[in-house]
């Protein structure tokens, strides 16, 4: 059994330390430049506050810990000050679990698994995180304090926050959903809210969990309602999904090359380079200014990321929520507006092989949602009896054994652990792949793994075609709020665009 | 004092379905092209925040509800004489309609057909409402 070795995805410290120098030298250079006028006058986020980890063990992905650790090294190379928190902090008990690859996993008792549980289940292993310069622990009664004091008064310095986890959804107001912290603690937006009106410096955050979308409200006066923006300078961000739905990025997985959540494609646009250390096939950085704004990052992950995620920012979340009663109903013109949604439209459009310019291309998107909608249906029914043909069988292959070997029903037993030290178990294991039903079992197994992944790439199909929708949207509600717009409307618009425009160091 | 009555109540029932009729017309003409943000809504929000949206709608548009009401009833209310006057609302609601869009939409070109159909399918109803009226009298 190979264990999973994080030296293999940690960057060595002389490494981490070169980058650092060539960081704080590009950051002089940039300095310079932009100081002779030669680069556009950007903002820059100073500190980062990094969040991450789940509520529990079990609800500690591998991919959380993976992407906490790939976010931290790219804020510290860019010489920022990072704080992070993450789970328990340095506790050293277990706090992240993950899948042991496929490739490696090779268990004499994987026909146990198969018949009483899962073979995910014996893939699975735990162990105490291993990222590194952890501040403290995630836990509501220790993280609220330190947040308070790291964006509170004394703080004159623009804050970055980058929160990597699971959220709750409101049923209520938006500005309920929550980050779902160790020990099934959380921290709700409006929280976050009061915190951000004991400081005026400025704030952003990158959220990628469930729900996300709600803490958009933090920009706003009243958290719970309105669009008046909070006095002082914009606060924005960007989120991986609405307040409504939920996002991908929980996998158990160790296999970066497989992840395509927010924070993969964010970040990976920031920087230039992917996750397996590769340039970027497509440039992130529209404008062609030399730098990659965290708006641009978005962008780039809105048109290329093929996920569940519908991201969006904090603009544009107020540009939904601008909408005046008389456009929010009235139908829009088949023709785009000329501006950035458009093009993002049509770059996208493109990529997906659709005409973006062909006057029946809205309801071509509509056709091909409700096509893939069809097909979801088709695929959850037969995951759905696949499960039941699964559970049937292992009940009769599981009569079989506790016929000949009783002490299989209790496994916190002292007879079960007598079967497992004199070697019995592994021989019934044995005995067990060598049933009739077995194979029929193991094939119905890898159907539905599949069945499974069909779903989610339908899921992902599904998204993409609402992506379209959703940039079409955008696309003329931002002409809408320039024609129908009070001054002071635009004004906010324009200054939460504006914050969206900074850029890491 | 019957026909008063009658009037009122054809007031009230057209003023009440002036915003839905807009609505349904709109969402017919949006699901037809394949566009407009409420099937985005629909499939990616609550239901509840379509129903805020929709009792927004409703609250903000009374004053247009009750000035297109006024018009079915005034036609009602013509002498018998001027009967001909009754179908004048076929004329008079669509063309309401393109006003409306006309004056308040900044580019009112993508708006005008909804609200023209609207008009005409606010007419049906009025001529609708007016026929139950004339049985009700008699």
């Amino acid at each position: 059994m190979t264990h999973f070795a994080p030296h293999q995805i940690d960057v060595p410290a002389a490494r981490s330390e070169r980058k650092g120098y060539r960081a704080r030298l590009a950051g002089l250079c940039f300095a310079a430049l932009c100081a002779a006028g030669l680069l556009p006058d950007i903002t820059y986020a100073d500190n980062a506050i990094l969040i991450g980890g789940g509520y529990d063990l079990q609800g500690s992905q591998g991919q959380i810990e993976l992407n906490t650790k790939w976010v931290q090294q790219i804020l510290e190379t860019r010489g920022m000050q990072v704080t992070t928190f993450y789970t328990d902090g340095e506790n050293p008990g277990l706090d992240v679990h993950y899948l042991q690859p496929e490739s490696d996993y090779a268990s004499p008792l994987e026909p146990l698994s198969r018949i009483f549980d899962t073979v995910e289940l014996d893939r699975t292993n735990y162990r105490n995180h291993s990222v590194e310069r952890v501040t403290d622990s995630t836990e509501r009664s220790i993280l609220l304090p330190q947040l308070r004091d790291l964006l509170g008064l004394e703080s004159t310095n623009s804050t970055l926050l980058v929160y990597n986890g699971h959220g709750n959804q409101s049923l209520s107001t938006p500005d309920k959903v929550t980050m779902h912290l160790w020990g099934d603690t959380v921290i709700q937006a409006q929280e976050v809210h009061t915190l951000l009106e004991e400081t005026s410096s400025p704030f952003r955050f990158v959220m990628t969990q469930c729900y996300s979308g709600g803490f958009h409200r933090i920009a706003y006066d009243k958290p719970d309602t309105g669009i008046t923006l909070a006095d002082g300078p914009a606060r924005c961000g960007f989120t991986a999904e609405s307040a409504y739905r939920l996002s991908e990025g929980c996998s158990s997985s160790i296999n970066s090359s497989d992840y395509r959540d927010y924070t993969t494609f964010f970040f990976a646009a920031l920087t230039g380079i992917n996750r397996q250390g590769k340039p970027l096939d497509i440039n992130p950085d529209q404008n062609n200014d030399g730098v990659t704004t965290l708006r641009e990052a978005h962008f780039y992950t809105l048109a290329n990321a093929v996920s569940t995620d519908l991201p969006r920012s904090t603009s544009e979340h107020y540009l939904s929520n601008w909408a005046p009663w008389y456009l929010r109903w009235a139908p829009t013109h088949a023709s785009l507006p000329d501006n950035e949604y458009a093009a993002l439209f049509g770059r996208m459009a493109s990529r997906l092989s659709l005409d973006p310019g062909a006057p029946q291309v809205a309801r071509q998107i509509q056709s091909s949602l409700e096509q893939i909608t069809d097909q979801r249906s088709s695929l959850v029914r037969s995951y759905a009896k696949t499960q039941n043909d699964i559970e049937s069988l292992q009940s009769t292959l599981q009569g079989q054994l506790i016929t000949r070997w009783p002490e299989l029903v209790g496994p916190h037993t002292t007879a079960y652990a007598n079967l497992a030290t004199s070697g019995e178990l592994r021989r019934i294991s044995t005995i067990a792949a060598a049933l009739k039903e077995y194979p029929t079992l193991v094939k119905l197994q890898q159907q539905l793994q599949q069945l499974e992944h069909n779903v989610l790439e339908n899921e992902r199909d599904s998204t993409q075609m609402q992506k379209l929708q959703r940039l079409r949207k955008l696309s003329t509600l931002q002409e809408q709020l320039l024609t129908h717009g009070t001054p002071h409307q635009i004004d906010d618009y324009n200054s939460l665009v504006s914050c969206e425009e900074s850029t890491l160091r | 004092m019957k026909s008063l009555m009658t009037l009122c109540v054809t007031f009230i029932v057209f003023a009440a379905l002036v915003w839905p009729v807009f609505v349904v017309v709109s969402l017919l003409f949006s699901y037809l092209a394949g566009e407009g943000s409420v099937i985005n809504t629909w499939y990616l929000e609550p239901k509840r925040n379509l129903l805020a949206h929709f009792i927004e709608g409703y609250k903000n548009s009374v004053p247009v509800a009750v000035a297109l009401a006024a018009i079915p009833v005034l036609c009602a209310a013509a002498p018998r004489k001027l009967k001909i006057l009754r179908l004048a609302v076929l004329i008079v609601l669509p063309l309401a309609g393109f006003a409306i869009a006309n004056y308040f939409y900044a580019s009112p070109q993508s708006v005008q057909l909804a609200f023209i159909s609207s008009g005409m399918a606010l007419a049906a109803i009025s001529l609708t409402l007016s026929g139950l009226a004339l049985r009700v009298k008699r």
